[in-house]
């Protein structure tokens, strides 16, 4: 009931008791109606809600001009439009809808809400404009309804729940380079460039060489040979096309936002969205040119390779591979969970109201009060939590242990009789003066921490609700719902994954924990470095002559653990592959061996002298990999945000049209 | 969605002919027990039906109830000695019942029909926000779209409620109390209506709530089972885990050194 039905009811009942009172028969049958109008529209509304709410069905079409389409694309616009009806009887005389945005998709133009009355004749649509600033999965969770009734007495908000997953495919970004009077890059390389500039048996020029014994006579150019009095052979282009392989990672480390750093939208910048981005221009590039091009993204626990093709199904699927990694999110089983545990909560309010209600899902309140939950954390939460964890030891030591040890002594001092006199006497001043005291002062410890852990106990009962709605979600297969619960209460390792994989699954931007309670960083996984190895020993088995493999992974805070990498990149340029790695480079920080006055931190204040140190150590960090690689033939690039693809493809061109001479290195 | 701004709701204009119409027929019909004190009302409810009026009707009940209630006119025995006059009775009934009506869900149409939430009232912080969660939403309901039939109904289930309760009235009103309450029969009175609520709340209740437990989703009767079980077993649970915990920890420890 809204306050505005019970301050109704209120005048309504205070009328019929002054009629009663009164004996004033009008007043009393005014009330009387009055009352009775009201307990009939509770009635009705309750009912209708009860039978006809879950007929309640919303759908969604997200599309362009040409029509609904399943795949979006990055940086483009699109009509999201969402009809909310009834199917069957009824009739919901006032209903307000509000459509919720993903945080993945952009907002344009266009209202999310929409009200009136719905029927099955009798519908709501609502019809907005979104872009998408950032490659990954637009996940659109339903709608946010609330319904009334004609007076708004009363009132049941919910949520009509029908999430769809649309992937945003990563998209081709070419940024100008210059002023409005520079041309544009181009992917494509401008015609007369040979692109495959190996000599092959193809049909077009490639280039022109002295004549050398052996060479066919047909490939003589007899004209220019003439012109310049001695014979010139034709050289032709390779028809072999080159296989690359990118492999992204798409770890922890590249999955934790950049600081700062915001997309057109609000969206948050990930390193990982640059690598995919980098990924996605490479592989059209390729594409364009019939080349053949493979993925393979790996992180901390494995990897997933996709073989060479050129088929344009193979790039679509590359394509979705790309965008389904970037909706990925950072996940560290050793973050405090109730860092994330407000968020996940709110988030969890707005999308399941029903599954977190008192009826389906409680805790006994006697239980937040006195027991702590978990009974063993890892995590230094203060002083306050400390004694909410052990009030109950410290009652039952200062109320009953040692008052009863100090009874025990004194029993068996005056049963034994042998102890000197100041002794019996301390022992009885301590039994009947310090043991009260003890057991006052326990007590009113005690009661302190039940009065000041109001913080703690509220985050019990959000624990307890959202470890009730992991295990009966069905997404969640993991958990058993039998002792999945009493699991998640009492580990906080396991609770942490599951609320990040919550918010991941609904792509909700959080702020995860970076370091663990010792100061560690959580995301620094060199477990990678294993799985790139073996992915790319596993690439090199099974590949043909010269490929070209693209390493787009973050090694920058790894350098000390490159040694199953390098012997993996040894034997790929040991057979004749080009290898290259390309590191993502973060936002703010000035490129190695470029001055750039705008991104020198300040050296003196305390936060840019900070700032300053990790600058250098970052540069350090990237010389020591790079001159890991160069001792072996491999180049290392940093993608910084303003280099654009077709420089990172110049430097993939320069790599294959290396000239080889037979026996040596190229 | 249309946007109706530019033209002025007819369910808005409707509304407010219903309760400025009732509202007058009601001070007509007190001005001949109360006299000029009748005017009261109609001055409270004048100013909640005004454009910016805040007052809603429960004042003008309010007032209503506190004249009569120092009105002087107390019969202290049984029922009223004046003669009963019914068709009196049931139209100020049936007046007091369309204003209150009318007035509700005018406020319903100017200024909101979902309870506002306080959430929406704050600014949002950043950019990231608008058109996500929390928006401000219009929640007042759109006049022009009255659903068919919606005031003729209303109208219509005026006598209806009016005659309800005057049969009501009659029963409890010549119910005799029992010797200890004979003195003060408005308590008797008042002990059966509110025993009669009672009684019709706890069957609705039951019924709802029946209702709701039948027709809930796979998920909420997962939660239910899983709470009882919890329940019944936490204690063990809770033990068996927290010792799991604890030799996971004591293992990375021993790891991590």
């Amino acid at each position: 009931m809204t306050g505005r039905g019970w301050w109704t009811l209120f005048a309504c009942v205070t009328l019929l008791l002054v009629g009663i009172f009164r004996n004033e028969a009008a007043l009393s049958v005014t009330g009387l109606t009055l009352v009775l109008w009201v307990a009939w529209e509770w009635l009705f509304f309750s009912l209708r809600v009860r039978l006809f709410l879950r007929n309640l069905k919303v759908e969604r079409a997200v599309g362009d001009d040409r029509g609904p389409l399943a795949t979006l694309w990055q940086g483009r616009e699109y009509t999201v439009t969402v009809t909310v009806s009834l199917a069957g009887k009824g009739r919901f005389p006032y209903v307000a809808v509000a459509d919720c945005v993903p945080f993945a998709v952009q907002h344009l133009d266009g209202s999310t809400i929409a009200n009136g009355g719905v029927s099955a004749k009798e519908s709501l649509t609502v019809t907005y404009r979104v872009a998408c600033p950032l490659p990954g999965v637009a996940r659109f969770e339903g709608v946010r309804y609330e319904v009334t009734d004609l007076q708004g007495f009363f009132a049941h908000v919910g949520f009509l729940r029908n999430p769809i997953l649309l992937r945003v495919l990563p998209g081709v970004l070419v940024h100008r380079s210059g002023g409005p009077t520079v041309k544009r890059q181009n992917e494509l390389m401008p015609p007369g460039i040979h692109h495959l500039r190996q000599p092959g048996s193809g049909s077009e020029l490639l280039d022109l060489r002295d004549y050398l014994p052996g060479d066919p006579p047909r490939t003589i150019a007899w004209k220019v040979s003439a012109r310049r009095d001695k014979l010139i052979t034709k050289e032709f282009e390779s028809e072999v096309p080159v296989r690359c392989t990118l492999f992204v990672d798409v770890s922890s480390s590249v999955r934790v936002i950049s600081p700062g750093r915001v997309a057109g939208g609000g969206a948050f910048y990930k390193p990982l969205d640059r690598l995919i981005e980098l990924a996605a221009g490479v592989l059209r590039a390729n594409a364009s040119l019939r080349d053949l091009t493979g993925l393979c993204l790996f992180d901390e626990t494995g990897s997933r390779i996709v073989r060479p093709e050129r088929t344009s199904n193979h790039q679509t699927r590359l394509l979705q591979l790309l965008g389904e990694a970037g909706a990925l999110g950072p996940m560290a089983g050793r973050a405090d969970p109730n860092a994330l545990l407000p968020i996940a909560y709110a988030f969890a309010q707005e999308v399941y109201p029903e599954l977190l209600r008192d009826e389906v899902n409680r805790i006994p309140a006697w239980l937040t009060w006195l027991v702590p939950m978990p009974r063993y954390t890892r995590h230094r939460r203060g002083k306050l939590e400390a004694l909410h964890r052990s009030k109950r030891t410290l009652l039952l030591w200062g109320t009953t242990l040692i008052p009863l040890s100090l009874l025990i002594v004194n029993l068996v001092v005056a049963y034994f009789g042998e102890a000197p006199e100041w002794a019996r006497t301390l022992l009885g001043g301590l039994l009947f003066f310090g043991g009260p005291a003890l057991a006052t002062g326990a007590w009113l410890l005690f009661l302190f921490s039940l009065l000041t852990a109001w913080r703690l106990r509220k985050l019990t009962r959000w624990r307890k609700k959202l470890a009730a709605l992991f295990c009966v979600l069905p997404t969640n297969a993991s958990l058993p719902p039998t002792g999945g619960l009493a699991a998640l209460l009492e580990d906080d390792d396991l609770f942490s994954l599951h609320l990040q994989h919550f918010l991941a699954e609904h792509q909700v931007p959080c702020a995860v924990p970076l370091y663990d309670a010792e100061g560690r960083y959580l995301f620094a996984v060199p477990e990678k470095v294993e799985v790139l190895a073996k992915a790319l020993l596993q690439a090199v088995q099974r590949g043909r002559d010269n490929e070209l493999f693209v390493l787009l992974a973050d090694l920058l805070e790894l350098d000390h653990h490159l040694e199953p990498l390098l012997a993996a990149v040894r034997v790929a340029v040991g057979r004749h592959h080009q290898v290259l790695v390309v590191c993502p480079w973060p936002h703010g920080v000035s490129l190695p061996g470029i001055a750039d006055d705008r991104r020198t931190p300040r050296e003196d204040t305390l936060p840019g002298l900070i700032l300053a140190l990790s600058h250098a150590r970052l540069h350090a960090a990237f010389g020591r990999v790079r001159r890991a690689f160069a001792r072996l033939g491999v180049q290392v690039a940093c993608a910084a945000s303003h280099e654009s693809v077709p420089l990172v493809l110049d430097r993939i061109e320069r790599l294959r049209s290396a000239r080889r001479i037979p026996g040596g290195k190229p | 969605m249309t946007d109706d701004k530019d033209e002025k709701p007819s369910g808005e204009r409707d509304y407010l002919l219903l309760a400025v119409g009732a509202l007058l027929f009601v001070t007509v019909l007190l001005i001949q027990d109360l006299g000029f004190v009748a005017v009261l009302p109609l001055l409270i409810g004048g100013i909640g039906l005004a454009p910016r009026g805040a007052m809603g009707p429960g004042w003008v009940i309010l007032t209503v109830a506190v004249v009569y209630a120092f009105r002087g006119r107390w019969s202290p025995i049984g029922f009223d000695d004046r003669s009963p006059n019914i068709i009196g009775d049931l139209f100020f009934a049936v007046a007091v019942f369309v204003y209150v009506v009318s007035h509700v869900r005018l406020m319903a149409i100017q200024r909101h029909a979902v309870p506002p939430d306080a959430r929406r009232e704050r600014p949002l912080r950043t950019k990231r926000l608008v058109g996500r969660w929390l928006l401000p939403a219009q929640a007042a309901r759109r006049g022009g779209r009255l659903g068919d039939g919606e005031l003729v109904w209303l109208i219509l289930t005026a006598p209806v409620f009016a005659l309800v309760a005057y049969v009501l009235w009659l029963r409890v009103a010549f119910d005799l109390p029992p010797p200890e309450l004979e003195r003060v029969p408005a308590v008797w009175r008042v002990i059966l209506v509110a025993w009669g609520a009672l009684i019709l709340l706890g069957a609705c209740h039951v019924i709802l709530t029946y209702l709701k437990r039948s027709l809930a989703s796979r998920p909420e009767s997962l939660l239910v089972m899983q709470d009882y079980l919890w329940g019944e077993t936490r204690g063990e649970q809770r033990r068996v885990n927290a010792w799991l915990s604890w030799g996971r920890r004591k293992r990375e420890r021993k790891d991590d050194r």
